[in-house]
Order: C-alpha cells, then structure tokens, then sequence
C-alpha cells in the first residue's frame, strides 16, 4: 500500500461514521451521508489506482 | 445551530499542526539531526559523503513518516469531531479500527517506502501532499458532522 492507498482507506474508514450518522439523521438528503457517499466514491478510486500501481510494479519487476 | 470558527478549528488543528510541520520538513530535519548527533556510527555509511549530499538516506523514510503523521492527525481530528454523538459511538469504533487496520498494513508493506523509486517527480512533495490532503478530509468531516 501506498500513500494514496493509505489516505483512502482513511477516508473509506471516516465513511462508515458519516454514513452512519447520515443514516441517524435523515437519510440521503443529510449533509452526512452526502460527504460520506462522496469520500466512499473517491476511496474506492485511491484504493483501485493503489492496486493498480502495485500490479503494475509487480509486472515491471518479473519483466526486468 | 451557530456555529463558530472555533467549533471548526478545534477540529481541524491536528491535520493543521500536522501539514505545517511537514512544510518545515520536521520529520527530515530531525532524522537529520539524529544522523549527525552520532557522527562515528552513522547507519548512513560514508558520513562526510552523506553530509554533502543533505543525507539523501533519510529522505525516503521522512515522506514515509510524513503520510503516516497525516493519517494519524486524519485519525485525532475525527475523534475530536465524533466524540461528541454519544450515540454513534459503535460507529466512531468501527472507523476507528478500520483507520488503525490501514495504518497498519501501509507501515508493513514495502510500497509506502519506496515512492522515492515508483514516482521520483511526486516523492519530494508527497509529505506535504498528503497532509494538505489530510486537512481537506477532516475539513469536510468537520462540515458533514456540524450541519
């Protein structure tokens, strides 16, 4: 894991809180839920480019 | 609700401290200073060599230590803001835990040293990068959890 992975999986983790209070306090149309649906979107996009660098890495090493 | 400046630096002030040290290298400057305090053993080998150069051995591990002081501000800053709803705090747990889950399995994996190599143009900035970065996600934390 990488630096972009690490700040994602921190914003994933934070989404699981503020979709929970989203949820707690008026659904999808809370500011909450909002935020955390939009850092669950841009982790997910960290973590997949973190793997992709990794995969891309792992390529280039059994190449080399 | 009125909310005050105060209510929003409280819980912004450790990813503040936190991007503002890395601004100043801190992590670099002591890892350096550290390296020179112990001229005779230095794990740096070829001391004066190393000198010259600004001790380029230790650059990989400072941004390392950079991004991880940035999860772990991301980390106090959203304690400070969920600490106050008592009644999420099984939530606050559980992110809690997933946050201590990816610290850990970045500090473990060889990726978060080796930036320096995979990306050399993005490397010198990565420390900063990453706690500006920090700063904006307990910024918008902080926005979600007071409106």
């Amino acid at each position: 894991m990488n630096g972009i992975g690490l700040m994602s999986g921190m914003m994933l983790a934070i989404a699981i809180y503020l979709v929970s209070l989203g949820y707690a306090n008026g659904g999808l149309s809370s500011t909450a839920m909002q935020v955390g649906i939009a850092f669950i979107a841009i982790g997910s996009v960290g973590l997949l480019s973190d793997f992709a660098s990794r995969r891309n890495s792992a390529k280039k090493r059994l190449c080399a | 609700m009125d909310i005050t400046y105060e209510a929003y630096l409280a819980r912004i002030f450790p990813p503040l401290v936190s991007l503002i040290l890395s601004m100043l290298r801190f992590n670099f400057s002591v890892m350096k200073v550290g390296v020179q305090a112990d001229e005779k053993d230095s794990v740096c080998g070829d001391f004066d060599r190393q000198k010259e150069k600004k001790f380029p051995c230790l650059k990989r591990n400072a941004t390392a230590l950079s991004m991880l002081y940035a999860a772990i501000s991301i980390a106090m800053s959203f304690f400070v803001t969920a600490i106050l709803h008592k009644e999420l705090m099984s939530a606050a747990l559980l992110s809690g835990g997933a946050m201590l889950i990816v610290m850990i399995a970045a500090v473990v994996s060889d990726d978060f040293y080796l930036i320096g190599v995979r990306h050399p143009k993005l490397a010198p900035h990565a420390g900063w990068i990453a706690n500006l970065a920090a700063l904006a996600i307990s910024a918008a934390t902080s926005y979600a959890v007071l409106h």
